[in-house]
């Protein structure tokens, strides 16, 4: 990676920063097309994991965008002359990390200080009140998808075939099967459900169709599994870090 | 956070952080306690073990953390540091918040390959769902039963509250559809009622 790879990298998360309303994990995918399709800096198995360690890890599921950078760093490291090799991954998981906090930390800041300033306003004080309803009603909206999540048995990956795009069932990761090449198969159960999530920090926009009877295993579906949505349900909960 | 313009600190907030450090500190072992979602472990550190915050305040800066960009817990962070130490206060706090977490997670990245597929991460990560889940309704439940004193009325706040709750699980309405519809009914109504307390 040249410095003006390194450049373009913190310019992208400096852009998605204020895009994320609503959580860090509505960025994922956009991370995933950008980093993993697009430009190669991490792959596939490398990007998962980093999703699926910071959400097993202590402390706000933001840190994932941390350890893709960190991850970026030792990917270029590899190539890079030994003089600089020691201080990639760290450059990358502070240009990652900061980039995609700074603005909207700055943001936030200077609205804070604005509405404090202004706290005796009448619209200022309706505001503050006015979202505890929506706050209450998000947390508990958050505490149902969860919940039945877990009752309906394991967080749904969201992920997808690249090839038919039809997701991962929730009652069978079996739907999707590796073959003995360690490629995935989609192998139908006839009329069983597919349910998707939707990225978006949306809590489970979940879309229930039926699948069309079909053969049971799909020839053409025989592709590598593409995450390309948020990989658990948890993460799609509004109230997550 | 709501009295008089003159008085230093807000009469109705117990404690606070007495400097920067302690702020990080106890950022840091909230943070520390959170699989999967801080803001659980957020609410019950700074309102009920330590009492930093009451429940309408702690509802009050979430809801604007949640309204801005950013991470919500980043931004809570980041708000409530400001509001006790400034700009100071913010990056203790945020620091707090994510500098133990991710050199942990930096180090367990380095030493172990937890992808996905290998068979007990899901299990561990549904585990993980599960008590988050709990953690959240708790959080919520007590949110909802201080919603009793506010503005709107019992009633009507309650009520707003369960509509949201409503569209968005079954619904499966858009978070910022929901947060624009509900929050502008909510503050509507709020400004009515004082309007009508101001004239009085």
């Amino acid at each position: 990676m040249t410095a003006a790879d390194w450049l373009h990298f913190l310019a992208l998360h400096l852009s998605w920063s204020l895009l994320a309303v609503g959580g860090a994990m509505t960025l994922a995918p956009g991370l995933h097309r950008e980093l993993v399709i697009d430009r190669q800096w991490l792959s596939e198995v490398q990007f998962q994991d980093c999703v699926t360690l910071a959400q097993a890890t202590p402390g706000p599921n933001v840190l994932y965008i941390a350890l893709a950078g960190w991850t970026v760093g030792l990917n270029a490291a590899s190539t890079a002359p030994a003089a600089v090799k020691v201080f990639l991954p760290g450059l990358g998981l502070l240009l990652a990390l900061g980039g995609v906090l700074l603005p909207s930390s700055v943001l936030t800041v200077v609205i804070t200080r604005w509405l404090h300033h202004h706290r005796e306003r009448l619209a200022v004080r309706a505001f503050r009140q006015a979202m505890a309803p929506v706050v209450v009603g998000v947390m508990m909206a958050t505490a149902v998808v969860l919940g039945s999540a877990v009752v309906r048995g394991g967080p749904c990956t969201g992920a997808r075939c690249t090839l038919c795009g039809r997701p991962e069932s929730h009652r069978g990761q079996r739907d999707h099967r590796r073959t003995d090449a360690g490629e995935s198969a989609l192998v139908d159960r006839g009329r069983g459900r597919h349910r998707s999530v939707a990225c978006g920090g949306v809590p489970g926009l979940t879309r229930t169709r039926k699948t069309p009877d079909s053969p049971r295993v799909t020839p053409t579906c025989r592709q590598r599994m593409n995450v390309a949505a948020i990989p658990t349900l948890a993460a799609a909960a509004p109230a997550g870090a | 956070m709501s009295g008089p313009a003159n008085l230093p600190a807000p009469a109705s907030a117990a404690r606070g952080p007495r400097n920067a450090f302690e702020l990080f500190v106890a950022f840091s072992v909230l943070s520390m306690q959170g699989f999967g979602g801080v803001l659980g472990v957020v609410q019950r550190e700074l309102v009920e073990r330590r009492g930093w915050l009451t429940h309408e305040q702690f509802i009050e800066e979430w809801a604007l953390a949640q309204v801005l960009p950013g991470p919500n817990v980043c931004n809570l962070a980041l708000m409530y540091g400001q509001r006790q130490m400034g700009g100071l206060g913010a990056l203790a706090a945020l620091g707090g918040l994510l500098a133990l977490p991710l050199v942990t997670l930096v180090a367990v990245a380095s030493t172990v390959r937890a992808g996905a597929d290998l068979p007990g991460v899901r299990g561990a990560l549904s585990g993980m769902g599960a008590v988050t889940a709990g953690v959240i309704a708790g959080a919520a439940f007590k949110l909802l039963w201080s919603l009793r004193a506010h503005t709107l009325g019992a009633g009507p706040a309650v009520g707003l509250a369960m509509f949201a709750t409503g569209a968005l699980s079954v619904g499966h309405w858009p978070l910022l559809a929901v947060v624009a519809l509900v929050g502008g009914l909510g503050f509507a109504g709020t400004v009515w009622h004082m309007h009508r307390g101001r004239r009085s």
